[in-house]
């Protein structure tokens, strides 16, 4: 079989010869190219994983001396996630990156548009694969940095200033994680995160607290854990629509997955009762704030803080049960607000305003968009018989199953939060389907999605359509995912 | 009030974290280190061929790493040149009009051929002595900023730069395939013969590799600086302009 190693040799590869031909036409060829084959091989590396995971000698060395270094269930399933989402956004970026924004060198822009778009996918790729500490920090970075670009991309004056918060923020977390790092590999002696989890486990208990804490609050604000998530709506709302989808879509639920796994198995579960209260916290706070909001892209960012602490919640809960729900709400997640930001980035296109008003009625003049915004906002909320009803039902069923008064008070907070959902979302359909004669009759809104669009948003949305559905052939993936979520 | 709030913040963390590691920072040896730095030592030679310890560690032992780290500086100067469209032309521009003076000006020609050759010994011998890839490579960008700091003219094609840049990751890329298709079917392996340690020709794909850094290093470096300037959007234009008559 080919090794996964190509999951981050590909795409690293990919970005250098882009910048070598230094075309547009050919950095579209070359990125689309890269991610429809590793898209491929990575259903067929998943179900390899899941019968056996991969361990990964990289130089021929072992660790601790070498990098320990593996593709097991979770990280197969997240990259499949990462792979199917890249392929769909990079299509919808053809005919999309050319409105995003109007500054000097466009042309030069966009090829390397592709080229960072790439280094971010190879970055998610290698922390979900990673099994060293270090190597962790290395592709952290590597998905911060792409992150920051990608969101500053249109060089308006509130992209660069969202970019700008972003980036501090996320050197910050740096830091800290720097620190932590190096604790533990002053205790263990080793960057492989089993030596340091069985250090640890030796250590006294403040010195694990410790690193946990310092993990915590510098993996925490890529995660989006509530109180470190500030930059999160400037930079979800500003960036180009194509990469809001990414960043919303699997960048942060990436960096939550592995926040989670290394919580539970690393930090020997030092923060998870803090975790759990930060999440409920985060899923009153983002959808209360998403209710106010007067953007779209701002309102979808909030949600996803909400979202996101949903997930966290989950699998804070501690069970398999729960860390199953986590990881199918995520999925659902994916498909839903994915889709949700790509069609709001045509609303933007065609109506140059960021306003939720100023799309009233525009449903109605753009209806492929319309209703596969509709149908993904539905999901979300969690509206029978989508994806999003069953997902959120499991999320419910685990927390009473805890049977804790963490877990009851989830289930006041989730249900509470799915009402104010449906309030603002129900709200933004509404709006889209309003009656406005001038939208109509203006000829700002022409035209519904373009091809390439069309059908990224369609195979984001048909997850969501039919996920409810194929519940349990999810369930064949999600089950030995969050059975291997439970180890490192 | 809010600073106040913020300095009480940052005392209060920092009394949390003595009190809690002070004992266990300082108390012992960490011993667990020393034992693998030991492995290091003993395992350079028989797995790279490198008589450099830390070049085996950085290049070999941790190879990805290292990979990561020339992505991580690749994004960065992507990221300088997206990013200085607007602000080309107008930002450091000005600062670089100034001649410098006869001394700066004499005295850059002067060692910029020194400059650049120690710069491509340090990476030439990055196995053998301290040094290497980085360093190297920022050393011959330095050159560049020697001259640009004259005044004189940038005539680096930008293009041209990014053809290098490409060039030398794939190259990286590739060397680290080089393993994966071999029998050992590791990526990064060091598979082409080691040779014997000490001698310039020895450590299999470690030279190459720096070899490919130290390009990738000081082909970026330049570019970023080539950004900054201004010389990167003058040239852009100028092509646009001559496609357009």
């Amino acid at each position: 079989m080919v090794s996964p190693m190509l999951l981050i040799a590909m795409p690293l590869g990919a970005a250098f010869l882009i910048v070598l031909l230094g075309s547009k036409m050919a950095a579209r060829i070359v990125a689309i190219a890269t991610v429809a084959f590793l898209a491929v091989l990575a259903p067929i590396w998943l179900s390899a994983a899941i019968s056996e995971p991969f361990v990964i000698v990289l130089a021929d060395v072992l660790p601790p001396l070498g990098i320990a270094f593996g593709l097991d269930a979770v990280s197969a399933g997240f990259a499949l996630l990462i792979a199917v989402s890249g392929l769909l956004v990079l299509l919808y970026s053809f005919p999309y990156i050319p409105h995003a924004g109007e500054f000097k060198g466009k042309e030069k822009a966009e090829v390397r548009y592709y080229a960072i778009f790439l280094l971010l996918l190879a970055g998610a790729f290698g922390l979900v694969m990673t099994k060293d500490i270090f190597n962790l920090f290395v592709f952290f970075e590597i998905l911060c940095i792409s992150s920051y670009l990608l969101v500053a991309y249109s060089q308006e004056e509130r992209a660069l200033e969202a970019g700008f918060k972003y980036m501090v923020l996320g050197s910050i977390g740096s830091a800290f994680m720097l620190v932590a790092i190096g604790l533990s590999y002053r205790l263990s002696g080793s960057l492989a995160m089993a030596d340091i989890a069985k250090a640890l486990a030796a250590a006294p208990n403040s010195y694990a607290t410790l690193v946990s804490v310092l993990f915590v609050l510098g993996f925490g604000i890529e995660a989006a854990v509530f109180p470190l998530n500030t930059w999160l709506p400037d930079a979800h709302s500003s960036a180009p629509s194509s990469i809001s989808a990414v960043l919303s879509g699997f960048v942060i639920e990436v960096a939550l997955v592995v926040l989670v796994r290394l919580s539970l198995n690393v930090f020997s579960g030092a923060m998870l009762s803090v975790l759990a209260v930060l999440a409920l916290a985060g899923i009153l706070v983002g959808e209360m704030a998403a209710l106010g909001q007067k953007e779209l892209k701002r309102a979808l960012a909030f949600s996803s803080i909400g979202q996101v602490s949903m997930m966290l919640f989950a699998f804070t809960l501690g069970s398999e049960i729960g860390k199953w729900a986590g990881l199918g709400q995520l999925l659902m997640h994916a498909g839903a607000k994915s889709a949700l930001f790509l069609v709001s980035g045509y609303f933007i296109v065609r109506t140059g305003s960021h306003e939720i008003e100023a799309y009233r009625g525009l449903g109605r003049k753009m209806p492929a968009a319309g209703a596969f915004f509709a149908i993904a906002a539905l999901s979300l909320v969690g509206m029978p018989p989508l994806f999003g009803f069953f997902t959120k039902l499991r999320i419910v069923e685990a927390a009473a199953a805890a049977h804790s008064a963490i877990g009851y008070a989830g289930i006041v907070v989730i249900l509470f939060a799915t009402v104010i959902e449906s309030i603002y979302l129900f709200r933004i359909v509404r709006t889209l389907y309003g009656a406005n004669a001038e939208v109509a009759a203006s000829g700002a809104a022409s035209g519904d999605l373009p091809a390439f669009a069309w059908i990224a948003v369609a195979g984001f949305v048909l997850l969501v359509l039919v996920g409810g559905f194929m519940i349990p052939s999810f369930d064949r993936l999600l089950q030995p995912m969050a059975a291997v979520l439970a180890t490192i | 009030m809010r600073k106040v709030i913020g300095v009480l913040l940052i005392a209060s963390f920092a009394f949390f974290v003595f009190s809690l590691v002070m004992r266990d920072l300082w108390a012992e040896d960490p011993a667990a280190v020393r034992t693998l730095g030991q492995a290091a030592i003993e395992q350079t030679i028989p797995q790279s061929g490198a008589a450099n310890t830390v070049t085996a560690i950085v290049v070999q032992f941790r190879g990805l790493d290292t990979l990561g780290e020339v992505t991580v500086l690749f994004l960065s100067a992507l990221g300088v040149a997206l990013l200085s469209g607007e602000f080309a032309g107008r930002g450091l521009k000005e600062v670089f009009r100034d001649d410098g003076g006869f001394i700066l000006y004499n005295g850059a020609r002067l060692v910029l051929p020194i400059i650049v050759l120690v710069g491509v010994y340090i990476v030439a011998h990055g196995h053998l002595s301290p040094g290497g890839g980085f360093p190297g490579g920022v050393l011959v960008a330095t050159a560049v900023y020697a001259v640009l700091m004259t005044g004189v003219k940038n005539e680096l094609s930008t293009r041209l730069m990014a053809v290098i840049e490409g060039f030398a990751g794939l190259a990286f890329v590739g060397l680290g395939l080089l393993g994966l298709l071999s029998d050992r079917f590791s990526f990064l392996a060091n598979v082409l013969p080691k040779g014997s340690p000490g001698m310039l020709f020895s450590a299999g794909i470690i030279p190459l590799i720096y070899a490919a850094v130290g390009t990738k290093v000081a082909a970026e470096l330049s570019t970023l600086v080539t950004s900054l300037t201004g010389s990167d959007y003058a040239s852009a234009e100028k092509e646009a302009q001559g496609g357009k008559r």
